[in-house]
């Protein structure tokens, strides 16, 4: 049998360094963002009890972490060199995940195509393209389409089901 | 003490009855099915229960997420045994022996040793979860602000301490958790933080469709984003559990279960982390450590009894503290606010049958985990063999539904695709999710109990650390930081190997 697992790998100390700037900048926003904030010093409030208080600090403890981390990676990077990351990225089976799934819950739900019909419209889709490869190296490429569109009307038919008739929750 | 008693058979005998049966047999169900499909966690299962949950009476509801909360780590064992592949954090250490012995030809009998820990842990977990609850809601009774500040801190810093590699990035993704919770009006002025104008974000960002970006849409993108692996599932042998095991190893199964409970009541330490511990414990102490590794039953035994006790383990805090444990119990912990129960200090007082409620929901979710363990067992292994390109796009559209479906609102399905995308590209930088949780379920609470606290002392710092709870909680935070600085722990090291040697020297 087959089944497709994560796998785990350390990123690349120069990732490190970048994730780590970018977080010193959020952080720094933060501060700056608490620091501006109505001190709602009109209506009495202390300064420690001001809104902006506990966001502030918090600012201040990304930017430390983040410093920490970018001042180990730096140290990293000299050590060891720009070391490449080690896991392998699908770049065109995640490009097409993120497609279709933000094509399906952007585009599709809520926009007036009853949740039954966008969904099976999506699951048809994702699960034939992500199955192409294997399928047409196999020559199974027309049973490959029958089982997703199976799944795909099975699925939005049960989940339409369940949800609304069973359970009462409404669909988008 | 026996009014405990008369209020937990009350609870007891209004579970005993067919729907609440049938619910058990149905949560108890997904949750084993979600538990056995790799990537999927029990805080995933939670949350889109919550949603599909939202409308029936709270007891129902909490019994469902109760049942397929302890279903899904249950199920992680399936494939730990059979794939080496943990079906959730808390059965990575599963792996190490259960799937030895699977390749040994004894797969059928690892499953039934794991159906025997994890029943036993998590019995052993509900009578500390009877016992514990009122006790500690008892003493959270004296805890002001001040005490609830560090708790909430606490849970936050050891959950980034323990989550996963990289204690630094637990902590800033615990920091930035704690931020997220803070977006939105603010709890004691009512004025605008971080909104931007948005009026959806005013009520701050939902928790639920939050978290189902984090663990669902993220894991999505992670699972489908890394090339197949070929993996052999083994044969599979009788799977009944052995009395003979369970007698034989009553000792392990006794630690584990304190063990498993103990590191479930720390704020923020989950399920991996108790079945780790037991783990190490019982190999420290074993008469067959050279078994450990190899397919050894006791360790097995060990992982599966910590994992699910500490389940009834984390929900006592949630309870008695409104500190959840774990980062599944923290979304419980939210459902049940959902459904209007308060937890905390206070519940023992306002709704003291609700804590046997759950008692007895936990006891009823352990026996359908027996019922699933003693039949059923190759039929749902069926669900294993399921490709991941067909499950996680169906994953996916109960993601957009769920996330929708608690407000009816479509801006929460937006908060769920963000989530998942900034989780999937921190998760490939190793920062760890389970931080995340803790700090946007603890942000309020520590937000409003430092600046109560502080108008409380008239802007004096000095009670949050002079109050006895509360020095002993900064005390462990801070030197939980400190250990992860070389230079100190180093030191503390050489210490504590100096004590113990003057202390063998002079007993000798």
């Amino acid at each position: 049998m087959s089944i497709e697992a994560p796998s785990e790998a350390r990123p690349s100390a120069r990732a490190d360094v970048v994730a780590g700037a970018i977080w010193v900048a959020i952080g720094a926003a933060i501060v700056a963002g608490s620091w501006h904030m109505d001190r709602l010093e009109r209506q009495g409030v202390q300064w420690f009890a001001a809104p902006g208080l506990v966001p502030g600090i918090l600012g201040l403890f990304i930017i430390g972490t983040a410093m920490i981390i970018v001042v180990r990676s730096i140290a990293r990077l000299a050590r060891d060199g720009g070391e490449p990351a080690g896991a392998a990225w699908s770049l065109r089976r995640i490009a097409l995940t993120l497609a279709l799934c933000l094509t399906f819950a952007v585009g599709l739900v809520g926009h007036g195509l009853p949740f039954g019909v966008a969904a099976a419209c999506y699951l048809f889709l994702h699960i034939f393209l992500l199955e192409l490869p294997e399928r047409r190296a196999k020559g199974e490429v027309r049973r490959g389409a029958l089982v997703a569109a199976a799944v795909a009307a099975g699925v939005a038919t049960v989940v339409s089901l369940v949800f609304q008739e069973l359970f009462l929750v409404r669909l988008p | 003490m026996l009014e405990g008693l008369f209020a937990l058979a009350r609870s007891l005998a209004a579970f005993f009855s067919f729907w609440p049966i049938a619910y058990t047999l149905g949560a108890t169900l997904v949750g084993v099915l979600v538990g056995c499909m790799p990537g999927l966690s029990a805080t995933l299962a939670i949350a889109l229960l919550t949603t599909l949950t939202i409308k029936m009476p709270p007891n129902d509801a909490i019994l469902i997420l109760i049942c397929a909360y302890v279903g899904t780590i249950y199920g992680g064992s399936r494939t730990a045994i059979l794939l080496n592949i943990p079906g959730t954090a808390a059965n990575a250490a599963a792996c190490l022996d259960g799937y030895q012995l699977a390749r040994q030809g004894k797969a059928g009998r690892a499953m039934g040793i794991a159906t025997a820990g994890s029943v036993m842990g998590s019995l052993f977990g509900v009578v500390c979860l009877a016992l514990l609850t009122p006790t500690l809601g008892e003493v959270a009774l004296s805890f002001g602000a001040f005490e609830f500040f560090w708790l909430a801190l606490f849970g936050v810093m050891m959950s980034g301490a323990v989550a996963g590699t990289d204690a630094v990035k637990g902590w800033l993704m615990g920091f930035v958790g704690l931020f997220a919770a803070l977006i939105g009006q603010d709890g004691m002025h009512a004025y605008d933080r971080f909104t931007f104008g948005i009026p959806d974000l005013g009520g701050g960002l939902s928790l639920i469709p939050t978290l189902v970006g984090a663990f669902g849409f993220s894991e999505i993108l992670t699972v489908l984003s890394a090339p197949a692996q070929k993996t052999t599932l083994n044969a599979v042998d009788s799977v009944l559990p052995r009395i003979r095991d369970v007698l034989k190893y009553w000792r392990t199964i006794l630690r584990s279960g304190v063990i498993g409970v103990y590191v479930g009541i720390l704020p923020g330490v989950g399920e991996d982390m108790a079945a780790w511990s037991s783990y190490a414990a019982a190999k420290r102490v074993s008469k067959e450590k050279d078994q450990f590794g190899k397919g050894s039953i006791e360790g097995l035994m060990a992982a599966e009894t910590g994992d699910n006790a500490s389940i009834p383990g984390g929900i006592i805090p949630a309870l008695a503290l409104a500190i959840p444990g774990s980062a599944p119990s923290a979304v419980l912990m939210a459902a049940m606010i959902i459904h209007g129960v308060q937890p905390g200090p206070m519940l023992m007082v306002n709704q003291p049958q609700f804590v046997y409620d759950v008692v007895a929901m936990t006891l009823l979710a352990t026996l359908g985990m027996l019922f699933y363990g003693l039949f059923l067992v190759r039929p749902l292994l069926a669900v294993i063999r399921i490709p991941r390109s067909i499950i996680m796009p169906v994953i996916f559209v109960l993601c957009t539904v769920g996330s929708f479906a608690i407000a009816s609102r479509l801006f929460d399905v937006y908060v769920m695709l963000g989530t998942g995308i900034a989780m999937f590209l921190l998760r490939r930088q190793n920062y760890p999710v389970p931080p995340f949780v803790l700090g946007l379920v603890l942000g309020d609470i520590l937000d409003k109990s430092l600046r109560r606290g502080l108008t409380l002392s008239d802007g004096d710092f000095a009670p949050f650390f002079t109050r006895p709870v509360c020095a002993v909680l900064a005390g462990i935070t801070v030197f939980t930081m400190l250990m992860y600085v070389p230079a100190f722990n180093r030191a503390v090291r050489s210490g504590l190997a100096e004590a113990k040697a003057l202390v063998l020297g002079r007993a000798s």
